[in-house]
């Protein structure tokens, strides 16, 4: 076990370095330097960043990680919140059009769900954005939390932040974060959740095909206790895999969703980097968002291999 | 199986319904103010700025100035000041000085002492005098105090007492008062900066303001917001809102969606294109005020055949204003006759219009030997600014409306900072501008843009010099009865009328949308909000 998890991190290791490459050219290429040893200048580069230096922002002059650490968390915040909604949404439906494959609700489910992932979501936000605030203002369209609210970041999230602030307001707080993370969340979970409810039907419609449902209904088990005891423990693992996947898939779509929503994550602050050309921020912001997808991958790829009991072979093979 | 997911949905959906219909009039909101602002300020001293985005969130909600303008009488009131004398040649202005007015006290400064002399000797010391300690810590410089060239016009600047200041002036100007009462004259504490220049981060001073205003500093994240907090020990009427934060939005449509969400409760700058679909909503109320700006299209005077009058008049009888207001303004602006906008005291209202005929046009074109017309370029600016939403449409326009007469127009759009140039090099010919006034003053819009002298120093991009007009507008700055100002000032726009170095074309209004739960929304005599007097009933 502890020899596959080295051999995961290797592969991370080497997918990072390539990306300090990449970083490196790039930097090199816009301050136009060149000097005689380009291996000590990459090395210093490479040390620079592992102690957490990726410059200084020459928008605001601050440095770079400091401002990324600001607005990181508000991004994740989105994305947990949008793959959570995408998997609890996602996971019954796709049981039920499995379960029921052929029929018209399997039928209308996928017909629905295939128009949900065939919508651009810049186009979905700003649909959603404009009913919202022009014809019912029930909910709140843009930013995070009323600015009105001073909550001080302690984790970054604001659900937590607002939960274990003592302000007398921290209730209110929770409430209107809450509000405002509703659409921005349905937005970016669309197309995960598609997705999620197409591998769950697959899988769902696999596992039924199997003797032991058969056996297990002979024995007089009840519908639910079938499902729950037998189906989802089987199709679920399944779909595990495809989780890790659509995870960087969320981050990608969550740069859109942020900018229309004004989200102040990092996609937000990333596009406005671009606008101001500030180099050190793109670079930086475009670094940390690569490593934390290649992470959340190869944790993926872990967490498959601990549950699966099919995949956990992989733990002994020597390739 | 189906049976639990309705149930997990029905209670989905009444968790959103439960959080959706929670009461919004919680103390928090009811005792603050969002306002959402176009762009971040470019620092929080606003002597330090000639940005209109920096003034309006900074200048007076945390500081004050000696005097104010009152915004409905245009008339000067007191501010740090209590009372002022001139003497009689004009050249020295004595200001008694409000007595127990207190710093703002907050985490980062705490104050030992109250307002006094030496806060305005600092103030106004370390714009004007270049050995200043304080002098270099502005990176921008001071360009409202460059522009009128206030360091060699206030000669020597004397503490009588405490409470007593005495400046001496080179020459006389009754403009002067105006330039104290305008949004860039704040004082600042010269305790705060002291302690600053202690401990080595004399910078701090244009990033953690301290002032006297009726809010002070508490948070600042870039590109994001400013939040401000009630100063309890403010000297004047006391504000009843406990916290202002400034959003920062610079997208016009997301500024829109934030008002109509009730994220924020004022808009600042609402594209003109939005106000019908603001004024149909019921829950939002507009304010509209005149600005003090202008648009105009210039001329190079210098250049055939623009150097001759007829033919500048030509082309102001082939513009047609309804057109520009209704399709470049959406109607949020009024049509120009004169370079001074119509609240202006000094604004001549005898002053006739050019007409919009054609064939008219076309004939003074014959009279002036260009029976056939002419090629002319437009400079226009590619992004919006408060007193022309939309340049290149406007230059559109003009280029339809002057093919008929035979005049073939060439449209380039610039970058600011590369149209400056071209325009400074002499390198065009004509240019569509405008101007947005620093204070109150007639001679801030007449001297920038159309003396001799603002050729060399760089606004006067038409480059047309009268020693008649130069005469007018000096003799006007020795007076300082309003009636003697006024009729020089009157003269002064005929002459331009006639001249026509400038075709005025519009006063861009300055409108707010703001939600109906607001009460006594007023805008600052240079179009900002005062939000001292917003109540929420």
């Amino acid at each position: 076990m502890f020899l596959y998890i080295i051999r995961r991190f290797n592969l991370f290791i080497i997918t990072v370095a390539a990306l300090t490459l990449i970083g490196f050219y790039l930097s090199s290429r816009v301050d136009g330097y060149v000097s005689d040893n380009i291996v000590s200048d990459y090395l210093s580069y490479v040390f620079a960043l592992a102690s957490g230096d990726l410059g200084i922002s020459s928008a605001t002059g601050h440095p770079v990680l400091e401002e990324i650490k600001a607005v990181f968390p508000a991004t994740m915040e989105l994305c947990l919140s949008a793959f959570i909604f995408s998997i609890i949404l996602g996971v019954p439906i796709g049981t039920i059009a499995g379960m029921r494959r052929g029929s018209t609700l399997d039928t209308s489910i996928m017909g629905v769900s295939l128009l949900l992932f065939s919508i651009p979501v810049f186009w979905l936000a700003l649909l959603v954005m404009m009913y919202f605030a022009l014809n019912s203002s029930w909910l709140p369209v843009t930013g995070r939390m009323n600015l009105l609210y001073e909550i001080s970041p302690v984790t970054g999230f604001n659900l937590i932040d607002t939960l274990i602030s003592d302000a007398p307001y921290a209730k209110e707080a929770f409430i209107d974060a809450l509000k405002h993370l509703i659409l921005p969340t349905i937005v970016l979970a669309t197309v995960p959740m598609t997705e999620v409810i197409r591998q769950m039907r697959n899988h769902v419609s696999e596992v039924m095909k199997q003797k032991y449902i058969k056996a297990a209904a002979s024995k007089g088990l009840s519908k639910t206790e079938i499902i729950l005891r037998h189906v989802l423990r089987n199709a679920i693992p399944n779909i595990i895999p495809h989780l890790g996947l659509q995870f960087s898939a969320v981050i990608a779509t969550a740069m859109v969703t942020e900018a229309v929503f004004s989200w102040p994550g990092i996609g937000r602050w990333l596009i406005s980097s671009i606008y101001q050309q500030d180099h050190a921020a793109i670079q930086g912001g475009m670094l940390v968002i690569a490593i934390f997808v290649i992470f959340a991958n190869v944790l993926t790829e872990i967490i498959t291999v601990i549950i699966h009991p099919v995949r956990r072979k992989e733990i002994y093979a020597k390739r | 199986m189906t049976i639990s997911n309705k149930i997990r949905f029905s209670f989905l959906f009444l968790t959103i319904q439960f959080i959706a219909g929670c009461d919004n009039q919680n103390a928090i909101k009811q005792n603050g103010l969002v306002y959402c602002i176009e762009d971040s300020p470019s620092s929080f001293n606003p002597q330090t700025t000639a940005s209109t985005a920096t003034l309006d969130a900074t200048a007076s909600e945390l500081y004050d100035s000696l005097l104010f303008v009152d915004p409905n009488t245009q008339q000067f009131k007191p501010g740090l000041a209590t009372e002022w004398q001139i003497s009689t040649d004009l050249l020295t202005y004595r200001f008694k000085l409000r007595r127990d007015v207190k710093f703002h006290t907050t985490a980062y400064f705490t104050p030992t002492r109250t307002f006094n002399a030496d806060d305005v000797l600092f103030s106004f010391g370390s714009v004007i005098n270049s050995n200043h300690p304080f002098y270099n810590v502005s990176k921008s410089g001071y360009p409202f105090f460059e522009g009128i060239d206030f360091a060699s016009q206030v000669v020597q600047l004397n503490k009588i007492n405490e409470y007593e200041i005495e400046f001496k002036l080179a020459s006389p100007d009754s403009s002067f008062i105006a330039n104290l009462a305008s949004e860039f004259s704040v004082i600042l504490s010269a305790e705060y900066a002291s302690e600053l220049d202690k401990i080595a981060s004399k910078n701090h001073i244009n990033q953690f303001p301290i002032g006297t205003g009726p809010f002070k500093f508490k948070q600042y994240r870039t590109d994001n917001f400013i939040r401000y907090q009630k100063n309890s020990d403010y000297w004047g009427e006391s504000t009843s809102m406990e916290q202002l934060v400034f959003d920062i939005t610079p997208n016009a449509s997301s500024r829109l969606a934030k008002l109509l969400t009730q994220e924020c409760d004022v808009m600042a700058y609402p594209a003109a294109s939005q106000i019908d679909i603001i004024s149909q909503h019921e829950k939002v109320k507009i304010s509209i005020e005149t600005g003090l700006n202008v648009a105009y299209w210039g001329f190079n005077t210098e250049i055939a055949p623009f150097n001759n009058p007829k033919v500048r008049r030509a082309m102001a009888h082939a513009i047609n204003q309804e057109t520009l207001l209704r399709s470049v303004y959406y109607n949020t602006a009024i049509g120009a006759k004169s370079i001074l906008p119509p609240v202006s005291w000094a604004y001549n209202p005898y002053l006739k219009n050019y007409k919009y005929n054609l064939a008219y046009a076309r004939q003074l074109l014959t009279e002036a030997g260009y029976p056939n017309g002419f090629n002319i370029d437009i400079l226009t600016l590619n992004s919006s600014r408060v007193y022309n939403p939309d340049a290149l449409k406007m230059a559109e326009l003009l280029q339809s409306e002057l093919s008929q007469i035979g005049i073939e127009v060439k449209i380039a759009k610039f970058e600011w900072q590369v149209m400056q140039e071209k325009l400074k090099q002499g390198d065009f010919d004509s240019y569509l501008l405008g101007w947005v006034a620093d204070n109150n003053d007639p001679d801030n819009f007449l001297r920038f843009q159309l003396s001799c002298n603002a050729i060399e120093s760089g606004s006067n991009f038409s480059r047309w010099c009268s020693t008649e007009f130069d005469e007018l507008i000096n003799q006007a700055i020795t007076k300082t009865e309003y009636s003697d100002r006024v009729i020089l000032y009157y003269r002064a726009q005929e002459l331009v009328q006639q001249e026509l170095p400038l075709i005025p074309l519009a006063h861009s209004l300055r409108i707010h949308a703001y939600t109906d739960g607001l009460d006594g929304v007023e805008t600052t005599a240079f179009g900002g909000i005062n939000f001292t007097n917003i109540t929420r009933p």
